[in-house]
């Protein structure tokens, strides 16, 4: 098999598992299902959306607060997926077979990442759907603002990655640090353009900031500047290269100094 | 074909848990080598390394093959062609089955996963195993899960299979039937299985070669098959104790 058809059968596979251990674990999905679509609501119907319109001269505030939600929530995914597959694998007695597979350690790990926010783009389908229809929202501005996330923040899913990978690294070493990355989650949302317009260039060094201005002005149907969409490249690219570094470091590491399996 | 351990030395951290361990493990022929010590020997640390999962901090660890004259890196070598399963009830992943474990370790090894499933199925026929292919990991016993996993590694195509204290938690029937399906296994498809344990009846008249570690240090080998008898009186002399 070439590599690629490797990666596709990995994720293929991936897919298929995720969603047999979902099903297997469903009072564990339904409730995970239950918060993900309070937070969507309470967003969608609690957020204070007058900063926003001022800021960007648009009624479509609520549309704007949920397209920088989105992209923290897939971001926080993507982060997240590191550390637990390192803390959970480690315990379940599978990183070991995992560290013997065909492929680097991050690129399994990646694909998880893209199943699971291929699954959490399948929740925000549905949801949406169902809430364009309770409320009498346009289901087209709403699959356009879905579509437009999923695109680009694909992008800044790289850099989320990079920055999970660097707790990745710390998990590996000191073994259980997965609350510290909550903790970063917390505060990166406060400061980020998520619920709040777009004022320091600070919020553009963080992986999704610029992603959700490209993704308001596209929704907005205004122009985007091409600097914006290569320094949002740039950043994200940036951020994956320095999580490879540190967390590659971090398994070699460990493989001389280490076993694995302390969890 | 030979595993080449020379002058193996591993720490954990600024703990030393290995000392210049040299030992020599024939791999292209079937059978059973058994790594026996009590516990915190580094019988876990030595197999880990076996697996390729970690690395010595000094030594060599080679693979020798005599048709092509040559020695090389074993890391390289152990992570395509060996399957190490972990001590406990862990190793496969939770509420999946055999067969799905079977479908994403294939995956993750870039192998032909129809042909891998193939093998499962002939692997299960041969040793009456059936009943495990779509049994859930979480749903079996020790001794299942233990065959589960070997089942897996045979079908996955991996040549050396490194079970470590897989009789933890078994009861002496379940230990009893657990090592003659290792030995079936090994002999009936052409593996080498390196078995570590401290329970020397685990290991009599199943293992052809015995490699006995203590403290980080190996003590002796020996390439012959022992009874129960032998191995405890060895066991006895070399750890100065009853087993």
């Amino acid at each position: 098999m070439t590599k690629l058809s490797s990666i596709l059968s990995m994720v293929k596979t991936e897919l298929e598992m995720e969603a047999k251990t979902r099903y297997k674990y469903l009072a564990s999905t339904l409730s995970d299902f239950v918060i993900f679509t309070l937070a969507y609501i309470a967003v969608l119907f609690f957020a204070d959306v007058t900063v926003i319109n001022q800021s960007y001269h648009t009624n479509d505030g609520t549309i704007l607060i949920l397209i920088g939600y989105m992209f923290w929530n897939v971001g926080v995914v993507a982060m997240d997926i590191s550390t637990q597959t390192i803390e959970s694998d480690s315990r379940a007695g599978i990183l070991e077979t995992e560290i013997q597979s065909r492929f680097p350690l991050w690129v399994l790990i990646m694909v998880r990442s893209w199943v699971t926010n291929l699954i959490t783009f399948g929740y925000l389908l549905i949801i949406s759907l169902i809430t364009a229809i309770v409320i009498g929202q346009s289901v087209l501005s709403l699959l356009n603002a879905i579509l437009l996330v999923m695109l680009l923040s694909s992008v800044s899913n790289l850099g989320m990655f990079g920055i999970g990978l660097i707790f990745g690294a710390g998990s590996l070493i000191f073994k259980s640090i997965g609350q510290w990355a909550t903790l970063l989650q917390g505060i990166i949302l406060i400061f980020a353009n998520v619920a709040i317009p777009y004022t320091t260039w600070i919020q553009a060094i963080l992986p999704f900031g610029l992603g959700i201005e490209i993704a308001r002005s596209l929704y907005l149907q205004r122009d985007v500047e091409w600097i914006t969409v290569l320094v949002y490249i740039v950043i994200n690219v940036i951020l994956l290269c320095i999580g490879l570094l540190i967390f590659n470091i971090a398994l070699q590491h460990e493989r001389k100094y280490g076993s694995f399996e302390r969890f | 074909m030979k595993i080449i351990g020379q002058e193996i030395t591993k720490y954990y951290g600024k703990n030393q848990v290995l000392y210049h361990c040299n030992f020599e493990i024939t791999s292209n022929q079937p059978g059973v080598t058994g790594l026996i010590g009590p516990n915190g020997a580094g019988k876990s640390t030595l197999m880990r390394m076996l697996g390729g999962i970690t690395e010595p901090n000094a030594g060599k660890l080679l693979i020798e093959n005599k048709s092509i004259s040559n020695a090389y890196d074993y890391s390289a070598w152990a992570q395509r062609n060996s399957y190490y399963v972990p001590t406990g009830e862990r190793g496969l992943r939770n509420k999946l089955s055999t067969k799905d474990n079977l479908k994403y370790f294939a995956a993750l090894r870039g192998k032909f996963v129809p042909k891998c499933l193939k093998l499962l199925y002939d692997t299960a026929i041969d040793f009456d195993a059936e009943y495990l292919i779509d049994k859930e990991f979480d749903q079996m016993s020790t001794g299942q899960k233990k065959k589960s996993e070997l089942m897996v590694a045979v079908a996955i195509g991996a040549r050396l299979l490194l079970l470590d204290e897989p009789s933890n938690g078994l009861d002496i029937d379940s230990q009893a039937n657990l090592m003659q399906f290792i030995q079936n296994i090994s002999n009936g498809n052409n593996k080498k299985v390196i078995v570590s344990s401290h329970d020397p009846s685990l290991l009599a008249n199943v293992v052809s070669q015995y490699i006995f570690i203590a403290d980080g240090h190996i003590l002796k080998t020996l390439n012959k098959s022992l009874d129960e008898l032998e191995l405890r009186q060895i066991y006895q002399h070399l750890y100065n104790r009853g087993a």
